[in-house]
């Protein structure tokens, strides 16, 4: 009974990590979304860069995070 | 100034964070997980939202500010005055604290000594919080009027309202959970503020060579330790004794804001680990910090106010987007103090002194909606008296005079509990009054005692040391709790196998 009590917990706590990941994969995706639509407000060249990098990195946060929320749980 | 994409990412996070944390309403079933994420927080959040909960918007500008002033010395709050604690705590005490399943540091104490001393101790933070808040409400409200414009009114109303809101509907993990997306940004936005800095004045080289040339009185800017004598408020005796032994101990060893997150670790691992990643990320803050200052020292040597640095920067050297995002991080920071010392102030109030004095036994159930309730009690308190420092400028000096009385005394016996088990319930009270008395003496005799005007660094070591010589000297003559219930309360004294016996 121990053992399926603590696969139970063990469960819940991935099913809220997956959801928990999940949102914040897609609010950082957002917002690295907005900074890379920037790039055509910007009007120097290293400003313009400056964005890229900055939304290309939040990008993959965002990116890995998701597919963290997508990861299936370990079997114990 | 901001363009509209600016203005919209602005609004964006601010709307968006609310959302994220009425979001995680649906994980909040009982008082466990409202005021420690259910005990299932990993560690790389956790990690993040000390570095965010330690730091806040006020800080990146203050230290920026500071670096614009003094050079790279304030750097020595985050790299020797607070990874060396960080990576103690995190292999001495933080597996202690965990192990014994607790809510609070007051709890601890009440559990290694007796109740009188944790009653006091939560007594102590409680009103320290309180207080505080109506402070960072304040200084929220004009850092946000110099950023965006607001009127000081509509800062405090929106930010009372989203950090509120989710803070009341998510618990800790909402507040842990917007902490790692503020650090996230900081870090990418502050990263950004240091190339495009970089690329205006030549490089790290570049950078060494114009503020060594602007003359005599920058001529200290590169140096980490300064003497004893500057004058300026990094002497190296202040930061080794009074920042490094005792104040950043104390912070975050025995801070239940910084603490408490390590308590909704999903395991003892997770818990230890945590300290560590956050001082991982604690020694990359100042790169973060300190370079937009020096640079700005470069760019703009005309600045009256050094606290103007960092906003400067960003205004004058992002590109839209990611200025708004970057002045989003500084609303967000704010946030992120207010909603840590909510949801501190609320555990310490139900679990300390409500579930111990006014209502014992009661159903898990009742104490969620009363830590619920109080988190609401202490927002409108904070935004009913942020007002009054607008009158009182010293109010700020005065929290700090505050801290800087039970700080040193609450880490002598937490420390002295935790390393030695011969400390007795009544050597810790002992040393906790007599150590909070020294500090009040100390600021009664200031002006004899000390040469410097605001003596905080020193009047916490020295409170320390008389509170730790006063546990000792009661200890010898009193008699200790039996060993059988100092295990897992002491460090080396391993914890009973679970058969009910205590």
């Amino acid at each position: 009974m121990d053992e399926q009590d603590e696969q139970t917990s063990g469960d819940l706590e991935q099913a809220r990590m997956s959801q928990i990941n999940m949102a914040l994969g897609v609010f950082i995706c957002f917002f690295a979304s907005v900074v890379l639509i920037s790039i055509f407000f910007t009007e120097t060249f290293v400003g313009k860069m400056t964005n890229l990098g900055a939304g290309l990195i939040l990008v993959a946060v965002g990116a890995i995070m998701i597919w963290r929320s997508k990861a299936k749980p370990r079997n114990s | 100034m901001l363009t509209g994409v600016d203005y919209f990412v602005v609004t964006s996070y601010l709307v968006g964070t609310l959302l994220l944390g009425l979001y995680f309403k649906k994980f909040v079933h009982s008082s466990t997980d409202f005021f420690l994420g259910g005990r299932m927080l990993p560690f790389w959040a956790i990690g993040m939202s000390i570095v965010v909960s330690d730091i806040g918007a006020t800080d990146f500008i203050g230290v920026a500010g500071q670096a614009y002033r003094h050079g790279i010395s304030v750097g020595n709050f985050d790299w020797i005055g607070s990874v060396p604690a960080m990576l103690l705590a995190a292999f001495i005490f933080i597996p202690c604290f965990w192990k014994s399943k607790l809510y609070t540091i007051p709890e601890y104490l009440g559990r290694r000594y007796n109740d009188t001393v944790r009653t006091i101790a939560s007594l102590t933070w409680i009103v320290f919080f309180a207080f505080s808040l109506g402070n960072i409400f304040w200084a929220s409200a004009k850092l946000l009027n110099e950023l965006m414009g607001w009127p000081n009114w509509f800062s405090i109303i929106v930010t009372a309202t989203v950090v509120g809101l989710y803070t009341f509907c998510g618990g800790l993990t909402a507040v842990v959970m917007t902490d790692v997306v503020q650090m996230i940004i900081m870090f990418i936005g502050g990263g950004a503020v240091v190339f495009l800095g970089f690329y205006h004045v030549g490089g790290l080289s570049g950078l060494v060579e114009k503020v060594s040339a602007m003359g005599q009185a920058y001529e200290q800017h590169f140096d980490l330790i300064l003497p004893v004598d500057t004058k300026t408020p990094y002497p190296w005796t202040g930061i080794l004794f009074g920042l490094t032994f005792v104040m950043s101990m104390a912070y975050m060893i025995g801070n239940q804001k910084i603490v408490q997150r390590c308590f909704s670790a999903k395991n003892e691992w997770h818990a230890k680990a945590s300290m560590i990643f956050a001082a991982f990320l604690k020694m990359l803050i100042p790169i973060l910090v300190l370079f937009p200052g020096l640079i700005a020292l470069v760019l703009h040597p005309e600045m009256d106010d050094g606290d103007k640095a960092l906003p400067t920067l960003i205004r004058t050297l992002l590109p839209p987007g990611l200025r708004g995002l970057m002045f989003a991080a500084f609303i967000a920071g704010l946030m992120s103090s207010i909603d840590s010392l909510l949801n501190s102030t609320a555990t310490l109030w139900t679990k300390d002194i409500y579930e111990k004095f006014i209502r014992k036994g009661d159903s898990d159930q009742h104490y969620l909606m009363v830590g619920r309730i109080a988190t609401v009690a202490i927002l409108l308190l904070g935004v009913v008296t942020s007002p009054i420092n607008d009158r009182y400028e010293g109010i700020y000096v005065a929290i700090q005079t505050f801290l800087s009385i039970f700080q040193g005394p609450i880490f002598s016996v937490l420390l002295l509990g935790i390393l030695w088990k011969g400390t007795t319930q009544w050597g810790g009270l002992a040393g906790l009054v007599g150590g909070m008395m020294s500090s009040g003496l100390m600021y009664w005799f200031k002006g004899y005692l000390f040469t410097i005007e605001d003596p905080f660094v020193y009047v916490s070591w020295w409170s320390f040391v008389a509170a730790t010589i006063i546990t000792v000297s009661v200890s010898l003559f009193t008699q200790p709790h039996p060993e059988i219930r100092l295990q897992g309360l002491v460090y080396r004294l391993k914890p009973l196998q679970t058969d009910g016996v205590t």
